[in-house]
């Protein structure tokens, strides 16, 4: 049975078949059209298997792991070290004789030169005729590096699974004084002030913030700002200040006549709507509202804030009324009065314009969440994070070294077997090194 | 400034070639010296542009080229002395050189930051990445100069080979977990800003690529005994998908990461 499950769940061909085409079916999915898949049935069932795979994967390694890990508790009772754990050439990395008689005894200068690069010696046994074994080991929680990893994502993808079957996300937006339902909860919100919070320096674009008050029955009314980046959470729920909108309530266009401004009219009017003015034979138009007009560097019309510092709204003027083109295009301001300057009229029977009331509101995007597997990918990515640096950054590496001596402790001869690396290179060099300092302090005996 | 830097990056790599051809002492501590001074004007560039936009220098295109190039000279030092292979520094200052032109021709205009940019995790999301980005540039020019080899030599020149590849495979065991940090960083900083860990954005998916391609490089290394020219391309092949996820997202894709 065991078998079985081995051949589908450890299969090399299958798991290479299942990453090219996650990451063949998340390079499609980046598609706008085609995102949908990311949230399909399908998608989340070929999740699991990928999930079931790494599980198992994992499960079945352990024992060996663990069993690798304890390995120098071993390594000296059975006739032979365990073959898997060694090359298999079974060749000795490095065979040496040394003229230890003024020196310090052999395995005492191994000992210094080992530790001094990490190693520790996890056993050791004295055999017959004088030689004596030892076995140096480092770096020895690497082993479990990439099983971490493993691990970390089985977990992140179990997390996304959770989150898709029962998370729920979506934005909604709220107006200053509106009251909603907190979906899943029993609060209700109301949005007592939508702020932007300018900046004082102007390396920095404005802040804003939603002031909610959250009300639940049986409980006192609580008091809570959200802002972008500082999410509030709420009976297992999250809210995220995403974005705002400003949005104009009321829109008055003064018209007025000659060098006095006699008052003529007052229009109420929205954005992008041709109101005529029979009595003047004139129709207006108003577009593109900038809340504080600016012109930047290259002369393009923009707004510095979202503030009503400088409100200013483009003008399209129809003189005679019934025309299609615009007789004039300008952009007209609160408080300055903008003449006609393309009226055929007398100076002193000039129309003159001027945005002379203006009311708006804002209303706050706000992003709802709720996701329970929120923890599980907290908990995926520190596992993720320390895998990966248990895997990459240092090697573990295991010497099985035997030690002759003659009868007189004069000559030494030094052999060592080099346990199974993943990093051949590095530890290469380090033998080179180590062998290097062997020789210098057999010669300086 | 930049033109001064550029200047004594260029320098030393003259004064370097001029020392791996004449083999004097004084043109390796010109060498040196060059170096260090434009690692040290890079530096200042770059705390002076810090200070002028009162936060650290990782907010854009400009700003993340700038340190990039800085750390691909640091890193290119280290691992030169370490993996005991000289000529990795000519790889690591070029590149660095290439990035530093290039970012002459970029618009270095500080822009307001933006509400969403404000957070403590930026500095580690970006400067992981970047971490992780210069080691796989050095990573990247090793396996070229291996498959350089490779071809020109029909696969002769073993022990050369064998180094590079040594060394190539011994950048991205730097760089991977860094990667890795990255994406996790990123990962809780959307959960934090925008709501979910992960959004299916161009920026992300590919970034999710990169990490696989290079998971999958070192793990088939590691257990598949992946060797030789077939390791060096995957690995060159991990970089160029970096590049893409670096400046070519943002050319042909939407996406929420439209101001990196």
């Amino acid at each position: 049975m065991l078998k079985f499950f081995d051949r589908i769940f450890l299969s090399v061909p299958l798991t290479i078949f299942l990453i090219l085409s996650l990451g063949l079916i998340s390079l499609l999915g980046v598609t706008p059209s085609l995102k949908s898949i990311f949230s399909s049935p399908w998608f989340l069932a070929y999740l699991c298997g990928i999930v079931v795979m790494m599980l198992y994967c994992s499960v079945r390694r352990w024992p060996w792991l663990i069993k690798h890990y304890c390995y120098n508790r071993h390594i000296f009772s059975g006739p032979k070290p365990n073959s898997s754990y060694f090359s298999a050439d079974g060749k000795d990395i490095f065979n040496l004789r040394f003229d230890t008689a003024s020196a310090r005894p052999a395995p005492v200068q191994l000992d210094r030169i080992f530790s001094k690069r990490g190693y520790r010696k996890t056993a050791s046994r004295e055999g017959e005729s004088g030689e004596k074994k030892f076995f140096y080991e480092k770096a020895k929680l690497n082993i479990f590096g990439a099983h971490v990893v493993h691990l970390a994502v089985a977990v992140l993808l179990l997390a996304g699974i959770v989150t898709a079957w029962g998370g729920k996300f979506y934005d909604f937006t709220i107006r200053e004084g509106e009251t909603v339902r907190l979906e899943g909860t029993d609060a209700s919100l109301t949005l007592e002030k939508f702020v932007i919070l300018p900046s004082a320096e102007k390396e920095k674009a404005d802040e804003y913030a939603s002031r909610l008050r959250i009300n639940r029955p049986g409980k006192p009314i609580e008091w809570q700002t959200v802002k972008v980046n500082r999410p509030l959470r709420i009976d297992g729920v999250r809210l995220f200040q995403i974005r705002f909108n400003l949005n104009i309530e009321k829109l008055r266009l003064g018209i007025s006549r000659g060098k006095d401004n006699q008052p003529l009219k007052s229009l109420s009017l929205g954005l992008d709507q041709r109101v005529e003015v029979p009595e003047l034979n004139i129709a207006v138009e108003l577009k593109n509202f900038m809340p504080d007009f600016s012109l930047d560097k290259n002369n393009q019309v923009t707004s510095r804030s979202h503030m009503l510092k400088n409100p200013a709204a483009y003008l399209l003027l129809y003189s005679p009324a019934a025309s299609t083109a615009p007789a004039e295009q300008v952009w007209i301001f609160r408080g300055m009065i903008m003449p006609h300057g393309k009226s055929a009229e007398p100076e002193d029977k000039q129309l003159h314009f001027m945005l002379d009331d203006i009311k708006v509101y804002y209303t706050s995007g706000i992003k709802y969440a709720r996701n329970p597997g929120e923890y599980l990918t907290y908990a995926g990515l520190i596992i993720l994070v320390a895998g990966s640096f248990l895997s990459t950054s240092q090697f573990y590496r295991g010497l099985l070294v035997t030690v002759k001596e003659d009868a007189a402790g004069a000559v030494a001869a030094v052999s060592a077997r080099a346990m199974k690396c993943k990093n051949v290179f590095t530890l290469e060099k380090e033998i080179t090194i180590m062998v290097n300092e062997m020789k210098q302090g057999a010669n300086r005996a | 400034m930049m033109t001064g830097v550029i200047a004594l990056y260029f320098l030393s790599l003259v004064f370097f070639l001029a020392d791996g051809k004449f083999r004097k002492k004084f043109l390796a501590f010109a060498e040196n010296g060059a170096l260090f001074a434009g690692w040290a004007l890079h530096a200042y560039l770059l705390v002076t542009r810090a200070l002028q936009a009162h936060r650290f220098p990782l907010t854009d295109t400009y700003e993340t080229l700038i340190l990039f190039a800085w750390l691909l000279a640091v890193i290119s030092f280290f691992a030169a002395s370490r993996l005991e292979f000289r000529w990795i520094k000519l790889l690591g200052i070029g590149v660095a050189l290439c990035l530093l032109i290039f970012s002459l021709f970029i618009n270095d205009e500080i822009h307001p930051l933006m509400p969403a940019l404000r957070s403590g995790w930026l500095y580690f999301h970006v400067g992981a990445y970047i971490i992780a980005y210069a080691s796989f540039a050095i990573a990247f020019g090793l396996s070229l100069v291996f498959i350089g080899i490779f071809i020109f030599s029909r696969g002769a020149h073993k022990a050369a080979l064998d180094d590079l590849e040594g060394m190539t495979f011994r950048m991205i065991d730097v760089g991977f977990p860094f990667l890795t940090v990255g994406l996790a960083c990123g990962s809780i900083w959307a959960s934090i800003s925008w709501g979910r860990f992960w959004n299916w954005d161009a920026k992300e998916v590919w970034a999710l690529t990169t990490w696989l391609i290079y998971a999958g490089c070192l793990h088939l290394r590691h257990t598949r005994n992946l060797r030789g020219i077939n390791a060096t391309v995957l690995a060159a092949a991990g970089f160029i998908v970096i590049l893409f996820t670096y400046i070519g997202v943002n050319l042909f894709f939407s996406t929420l990461h439209s101001y990196s």
